[in-house]
């Protein structure tokens, strides 16, 4: 596995991306109930994973999440049922209707959207759309407009390129292997290439067990780059242990052994001067608002922004597990420490008279120690 | 008197009641000291303290309030009175007109609304209505509209009473016998003021011989004080949630009667010294372990800053009182009030003890109040 120097370093555009990667793990984690529909919901999701992923500068999220995109290149056809599956989405969103020609009406070009209807795929490519009106009211206000439905992740650059060749070498004229272009507008006129589409990518998603596959080789990514982290003879700071718990959230949707060693973490005991007898997760989260608010640090949030960066990721957990269970109710108090001292945790309520940089170097250090009471197999 | 496991631990929902209680006693109480009209007011309260009373869980607040309803009860016609006082009120308020009968003018009837005229009574009972206009207009815009002046107790607060009054308001409906209730068939000019005077004075009669409502106010002033002393004189260790219901239950004493305001004066003004504030005041103590309390974010409450200044704004606004107690309450609530708005986190952080943990200040006060309530216990 590779690391870099700053493997361990998250800034303020790296949340939302995280949030994003959360959310996907929350739905199609080994730990997380069946989805319905799964492979379609797969590929409709891997798009917001994709377009957040941009804004993520992390080296380790950029690549697990790179990784799992390799891994989905690895399994044949994913490309060609990657569109298939955005194809269904746009042909079931309704019928292409064409402008109404008759000798009161009138209609002309929209700018950005082709005039001539050629297919539902061309239009899938490249959206169709025009302006139209009766001949006695005097102008073309209305618009009918059909917006391209195609959206290539851009995680991987090599199975982008690959689409892009696959879409150029599929313009006009779709594999039929793979598409029903339909070239017939009108009502109802949708519901053939969107059954098409549908009975294509359901007869794949029997054959190929792409979901468990992918994310069977994302997780044991994701263990081996918590079992490093724990292991690691490094001595960590703040940025580090805020990285962790972001791994942390995102490892407790893996399957019982993951969830097992998240446990063994979290409830590792870790003691500092402030907090005599507490929990690695307790000194984790005080570690990360600490980080979060600190003045001269990062992020340098207020109040109601620590309070909001908790809440966001409360929303996103959705597993049921004792670890899962543990770090929310540890989330949730930090919460209403948050909400009735506004100063929290820059100033603490229960160590008056301590400073911030001293209470993060004793929580620091308390984490050290946490870390190294668990025994990786 | 009954206590229960629960009597003194508030919850937020309590709050909104126990303001609608002390807003209630500020008018009515002893200390209020409403002669004119006094039984008037009493029975046009009791109906917005009856629907506070539904959203109130302590079983203290709600057995004092409830008993004042159970002494109400215990007077003769007390419903009727309740009827006529209501039906007063909107006689006072209202001067029913009829549409024009002027051939330029047309009218017709309201959804909701009976179109007819009956008398005062009935329009009091179902409200009247009619729109109107010109003849000749596109449409009768002009909409005039009486609501109907009925309200019934909230039934939660004592069920009995409330079907005594839903029955009579229906056995009442269309004809109320005449010895409590002046139809009043007319309209216009002054015709409200006739049936309002018939009620005053029906009123004010029963109101003489019943001694109301100072007897029922007397009565429930009596089970308050009654409780205060037993909370003050009590052996057993308070908590927080204790004191936090000692506050309010302060603040209602106030509205009592002299001796009343004479204890709640003795308890605020109490000498009460903790190590973070050393001669310091009971009732200063007491709001400072109160906003500790409603803070406390390992307690129930759990209020932030802006949900503890509303907590005090709230009460502060319903305090009405003049006596000395009261007013040393309302000055150490606008103290603890301008520390709020200064420091965000007050009292989570206390910059004149910037040195000591919350915990151990929240245990300190708690002692200091123990303290003090002994030292007033002992004058008692």
């Amino acid at each position: 596995m590779q690391t870099t120097a700053n493997d361990y370093q998250l800034s303020p555009s790296d949340l939302p991306g995280m949030r994003a990667w959360l959310y996907f793990q929350n739905m199609f984690g080994s730990a997380m109930p069946p989805v319905n529909d799964a492979v379609h919901q797969f590929f409709i999701e891997i798009v917001s994973v994709s377009d957040k992923y941009a804004l993520i500068t992390n080296p380790s999220f950029q690549w697990v999440i790179s990784q799992m995109f390799v891994t989905l290149d690895g399994i044949t056809d994913n490309r060609e049922i990657s569109l298939v599956s955005q194809y269904m989405d746009f042909c079931n969103r309704g019928s292409i209707t064409l402008p109404c020609d008759d000798q009161d009406h009138d209609f002309g070009p929209k700018d950005g959207y082709p005039l001539v209807f050629t297919s539902y795929w061309v239009t899938f490519l490249n959206g169709y759309g025009y302006r139209w009106g009766r001949l006695d009211e005097g102008g073309m206000y209305y618009e009918t407009l059909f917006p391209r439905g195609i959206s290539i992740p851009i995680v991987n650059d090599a199975r982008r390129n690959a689409i892009n060749t696959l879409v150029d070498s599929w313009r006009p004229t779709p594999s039929k292997a793979f598409i029903d272009e339909q070239l017939t507008p009108g009502n109802g006129t949708n519901k053939q290439p969107a059954a098409a589409a549908r009975k294509k990518l359901n007869d794949w998603a029997a054959t190929n067990p792409m979901l468990s596959k992918v994310i069977i080789a994302m997780e044991a990514n994701q263990r081996t780059k918590m079992k490093d982290l724990i292991k690691s003879n490094e001595v960590y700071n703040a940025e580090a242990y805020f990285f962790i718990f972001h791994w942390l959230l995102c490892f407790c949707t893996g399957n019982a052994g993951d969830q097992k060693l998240a446990l063994d973490l979290i409830s590792s005991p870790a003691s500092s001067p402030e907090y005599d007898n507490d929990t690695f997760i307790n000194q984790l989260i005080y570690l990360s608002l600490m980080h979060l608010g600190n003045p001269n640090g990062g992020f340098r949030f207020g109040n109601e922004t620590r309070q909001n960066f908790l809440r966001l990721l409360l929303d996103l957990i959705k597993t049921t597990d004792d670890a899962s269970k543990i770090i929310k109710a540890s989330m949730n108090t930090n919460l209403d420490i948050l909400r009735s001292d506004n100063a929290y945790p820059m100033e603490d309520m229960y160590n008056p008279g301590i400073d911030l940089d001293t209470r993060i170097a004793h929580t620091v250090a308390a984490l050290e120690v946490g870390r190294r009471t668990i025994k990786i197999v | 008197m009954q206590t229960t496991n629960n009597d003194y631990k508030l919850a937020a929902a309590d709050l909104p009641g126990i303001c609608s209680w002390v807003y209630f006693l500020g008018l009515c109480g002893s200390g209020a000291r409403v002669v004119d009209g006094a039984a008037r007011l009493f029975f046009l309260e009791i109906l917005s303290l009856s629907e506070g009373f539904s959203t109130l869980k302590d079983p203290s607040f709600k057995w004092v309030i409830s008993q004042m309803f159970s002494s109400l009860n215990s007077f003769p016609n007390n419903e009727e009175m309740s009827i006529v006082s209501q039906y007063m009120d909107y006689c006072n308020r209202t001067s029913v007109s009829l549409p024009s009968t002027d051939k330029h003018y047309v009218s017709g009837s309201i959804t909701g609304y009976p179109y007819v005229f009956t008398n005062y009574w009935i329009t009091y009972l179902n409200g009247y209505a009619y729109c109107w206009g010109l003849w000749d207009d596109p449409d009768m815009y002009n909409r005039v509209i009486f609501q109907a002046g009925v309200r019934l107790p909230h039934p939660l607060v004592l069920q009995s009473r409330y079907n005594t009054i839903a029955k009579l308001m229906k056995d009442w409906n269309p004809n109320p016998p005449l010895d409590y209730i002046d139809v009043q068939p007319n309209t216009g000019g002054q015709a409200n003021i006739q049936p309002a005077t018939a009620a005053k004075t029906k009123l004010e009669a029963w109101a003489k011989i019943n001694s109301m409502p100072s007897k029922v106010i007397s009565s429930m002033e009596a089970n308050k004080r009654l409780k205060m002393t037993d909370l003050i004189k009590s052996d057993s260790i308070y908590n927080a949630d204790v004191y936090f219901f000692i506050f309010n239950w302060l603040v209602t004493l106030c509205a009592g009667n002299d001796a009343d305001q004479k204890m709640a004066l003795a308890i605020a003004k109490c000498p009460s010294s903790s190590f973070e504030y050393d001669n310091d005041t009971f009732i200063n103590q007491l709001l400072y372990l109160a906003l500790m309390h409603l803070g406390n974010p390992r307690g129930d409450f759990r209020f932030d800053n802006g949900g503890r200044q509303k907590v005090l704004t709230d009460l502060f606004a319903v305090i009405r009182g003049t006596d000395e107690a009261t007013t040393i309450i309302k000055n150490s609530i606008n103290n603890s009030l301008n520390r709020l708005r200064t420091n965000n986190s007050y009292p989570m952080q206390d910059t004149s003890n910037p040195d000591l943990g919350f915990n151990i200040r929240f245990t300190d006060t708690l002692a200091a109040l123990e303290d003090g309530r002994r030292a007033v216990a002992a004058k008692l």
